[in-house]
């Protein structure tokens, strides 16, 4: 810049002035009415101090008033004084014209429907019965949370044993596929939402859980995914399809479960699940957790079994060191540690023995009561209870079919096409790999 | 292209412009031709190359590995096996079905997405396209899900779309209906599924098209609306005339994006199938067929000879878009 130039002589001049004329108008408005008056200090303190007043005498108000309006809701027989707001005690809220009126004198509970024992209970009844107590946190459906409240009284379970409600006790008295029907069709009538079964619906059925969870169905019913390593005659024959039409038809009493909490939270009353549900599900319910076999469609009851396995390969030059590994990998030691870190049944007959969980009268030892009875993949007969999925290196494709034609059956297709199909599928593809035989 | 050379053709012929053109110095053009054959072929190297190693390569393997039955983890020695892989494809009524059928899925995802999502990105984008206090934050918000992995956009609709009451679509259909709305299956029912897809994709990806087209919108000279204002042009035709001509390349350009994209379907329905009760057959892509074939089966010639198919029929479609497209698209 050149000092010397006029223009820039003048344009610093400009400036200043621009600025003080807006600081001036600033200023102005400062003083404008339209800005309101400014709170005193006497006016602040003074709504401070009735705040504060408020705070401490409100709990005695509250109390009083409470007192009243409990006094006079007692006497009141127009229920108007329901309507007022009140703070302690208890509400009714119910879309219906009326609540019934209890009192210890006409309570009244009554277990019926398909029970050996039907009973009613006055509240004197239920007070002589063995008490349990629970302290819980109460979470509202609308938001607010009342930790830690005490809850005391009869357990379900105590009325239900009682009554003589039939469920399997073990393998030998599974319920057959009509009883399990019939039951869902019994809790479906008397459900909110007539949702009652919980299957993992939320995870998928076209994966592993597809396979290990319903091919029991199948094996149960007489068929196999494969039989003398064919598929056709052994996946589709018709107990397999009408079993699975079964299945198919409890879609309707099904949660879709996508939270996973159907069962622990008490949506349903059935849960088709594995041994990896059990720590959930014993933590919400305790002991009133029932663990029951699949239901027999026909040729006794069946489970999924096997989970990882080791091998060693053929050519290997450390043949010898991979079989110490393995003989250290499979002691009770090691095998309890595993299990006792994913909960699963222990692999060896002692550790499982010894197992808190699957012992003879532990909370599972249904488990270990279906191990006993070994089928292996290709001999199952009626008498055996745990089936091994088939041992081939072609399971992939079988699995892969075998869940994709389950989930086409859930989602209502056709039962006799899918697993036509899936048969046939699996059939061409052993055929192309020379039925997956060691070379 | 011959313009671009003043320094060597202005002292001969100033006078003459006709000459400019036809007259330059007969000796340097051979040497230039090689030197600039060489540039391109040094600029053009990186992407040459690229394309060779991971489109070229791959693409002669799958042809093939397509003649061949090939397993992974097999231990036996793969055969050669023909065009049977081709045969089954197009004749096997079990496999022909599903792969038409994914064949029918894709371009139906196609031909519905391309221009739903194209329009709805413009008209996000023109929305968006303003002065406003915070318009930052609006953008963000909705470009937001592009930057969602497709995995857990597929998981979050998932809870949506659940059937039953629980459903956040049912739920608040039911409610807005005042109750007369039944539980419905959207993801099950072969009639929602493919349907189901199509919104939870374009809901993902339709930021990435509209922060595009805003660029493309931002380019546009305000002289050109102050032009037709003065013209008394109404807003319909400020964006019929103005707009439109002025973001026609960027739309072109979109548009093919989107329709590359839209063949390429495949995690949401993935996880959808595999963790979420959709109907398979009603929404199964090519490419959801080809991945399941080659690492749920192991399947590789298969795989393959659907690949193959599928890449040559997306190549056909490319060629003839960009035919259609070109005309007007010449700058």
């Amino acid at each position: 810049m050149n000092p010397e130039h006029p223009e820039a002589r003048e344009a610093p001049r400009e400036h200043p002035e621009e600025h003080e004329s807006h600081g001036g108008r600033d200023l102005e408005h400062g003083r404008d009415p339209e800005r309101g008056k400014p709170i005193g200090r006497r006016i602040f303190l003074g709504t401070l101090g009735l705040g504060a007043l408020g705070v401490v005498s409100a709990p005695v108000l509250q109390r009083g008033l409470e007192g009243f309006l409990g006094e006079a809701a007692q006497k009141d027989p127009t229920g108007l004084t329901g309507l007022l707001p009140n703070g302690g005690g208890f509400r009714y809220y119910s879309v219906t014209a009326s609540v019934p009126r209890k009192n210890a004198g006409n309570y009244r509970l009554t277990v019926g429907g398909l029970v050996d024992r039907p009973a009613s209970y006055t509240l004197d009844d239920l007070r002589a019965l063995p008490q349990t107590r629970m302290v819980k946190d109460v979470q509202c459906v609308t938001g607010w949370r009342v930790p830690d409240t005490p809850f005391e009284g009869v357990r379900l379970s105590e009325l239900l044993d009682a009554a003589g409600v039939k469920y399997p006790k073990g393998v030998d008295d599974a319920w057959t596929a009509d009883e399990f029907d019939a039951a869902l069709k019994a809790l479906k009538a008397k459900d909110s939402d007539g949702k009652v079964l919980d299957i993992q619906e939320g995870n998928g059925l076209a994966n592993e859980w597809g396979t290990y969870g319903f091919a029991p169905i199948v094996w149960s019913a007489g068929g196999g995914l494969l039989k003398d390593g064919k598929a056709e005659g052994a996946l589709d024959s018709p107990a397999a399809v009408s079993a699975l039409k079964t299945f198919q038809s409890w879609k309707g009493t099904v949660d879709p479960n996508t939270d996973g909490n159907a069962f622990a939270k008490g949506r349903v009353a059935l849960s088709w699940v594995g041994h990896w549900m059990y720590p959930a599900y014993s933590e919400a319910l305790g002991d009133d957790l029932v663990v029951l076999p699949l239901p027999d469609f026909g040729d006794g009851p069946k489970t999924g079994q096997g989970s990882w396995s080791w091998g060693i390969g053929a050519d290997s030059k450390n043949a010898k060191a991979a079989g110490a590994f393995m003989d250290f990998l499979l002691d009770d030691a090691n095998v309890t540690a595993m299990t006792k870190a994913n909960g699963a049944p222990p692999a060896t007959k002692s550790a499982l023995a010894a197992s808190e969980l699957y012992k003879q009268g532990g909370p599972l030892q249904l488990f270990a009561d279906q191990l006993a009875k070994p089928c292996g993949d290709s001999d199952i007969s009626k008498s055996c209870v745990a089936v091994t999925r088939p041992v081939t290196a072609g399971y992939p494709v079988v699995t892969e079919k075998f869940s994709q034609a389950l989930n086409a059956i859930y989602g209502g297709g056709d039962p006799k096409d899918a697993l036509s199909k899936a048969a046939r599928a699996i059939d061409r593809d052993f055929s192309d790999n020379a039925g997956y035989e060691i070379p | 292209m011959k313009t671009v050379e003043p320094a060597h053709t202005a002292p001969s012929g100033r006078d003459r412009a006709p000459d400019l053109t036809t007259a330059p110095a007969p000796p340097a053009r051979p040497a230039r031709r090689g030197r600039e054959w060489l540039h391109g072929l040094l600029m053009s190297g990186p992407a040459v190359a690229g394309l060779i190693a991971f489109v070229g390569v791959p693409f002669c393997y799958a042809v093939v590995l397509s003649f061949y039955n090939v397993r992974l983890g097999s231990p036996l020695e793969p055969t050669f096996f023909g065009v049977e892989q081709y045969r089954r494809l197009f004749t096997d009524p079990d496999l022909s079905g599903p792969f038409l059928r994914a064949l029918l899925n894709n371009l139906t995802f196609a031909v519905v997405v391309v221009p739903l999502q194209t329009g709805l990105a413009l008209g996000l984008a023109i929305l968006l396209n303003r002065k406003l206090k915070a318009i930052g934050l609006f953008r963000s918000f909705f470009f937001m899900p592009v930057v969602f992995p497709m995995a857990l956009v597929a998981v979050i609709w998932r809870l949506i779309l659940a059937r039953s009451e629980q459903g956040m679509l049912n739920s608040a259909l039911d409610a807005v209906s005042f109750g007369n709305w039944g539980a419905f299956d959207w993801l099950g029912d072969g009639l929602t599924a493919m349907a189901s897809v199509i919104v939870l994709s374009v809901w993902q990806g339709v930021g990435f098209q509209m922060v595009i087209l805003l660029a493309g919108l931002q380019q546009i000279p305000d002289e050109r609306y102050e032009a037709a204002q003065l013209d008394r042009a109404s807003r319909w035709q400020q964006f019929r005339h103005v707009t439109l001509p002025g973001i026609r390349g960027t739309l072109v350009f979109v548009a093919l994006l989107t329709s590359v994209l839209s063949f390429r379907v495949f995690d949401q329905v993935y996880v959808l199938v595999k963790g979420g009760g959709l109907d398979e057959d009603a929404a199964r892509t090519v490419m959801y067929q080809a991945v399941t074939t080659a690492f749920d089966q192991n399947n590789i010639g298969q795989a393959s000879a659907i690949t193959v198919v599928f890449f040559l029929i997306v190549v056909v479609l490319t060629l003839i878009q960009r035919r259609i497209v070109r005309p007007d698209n010449e700058d």
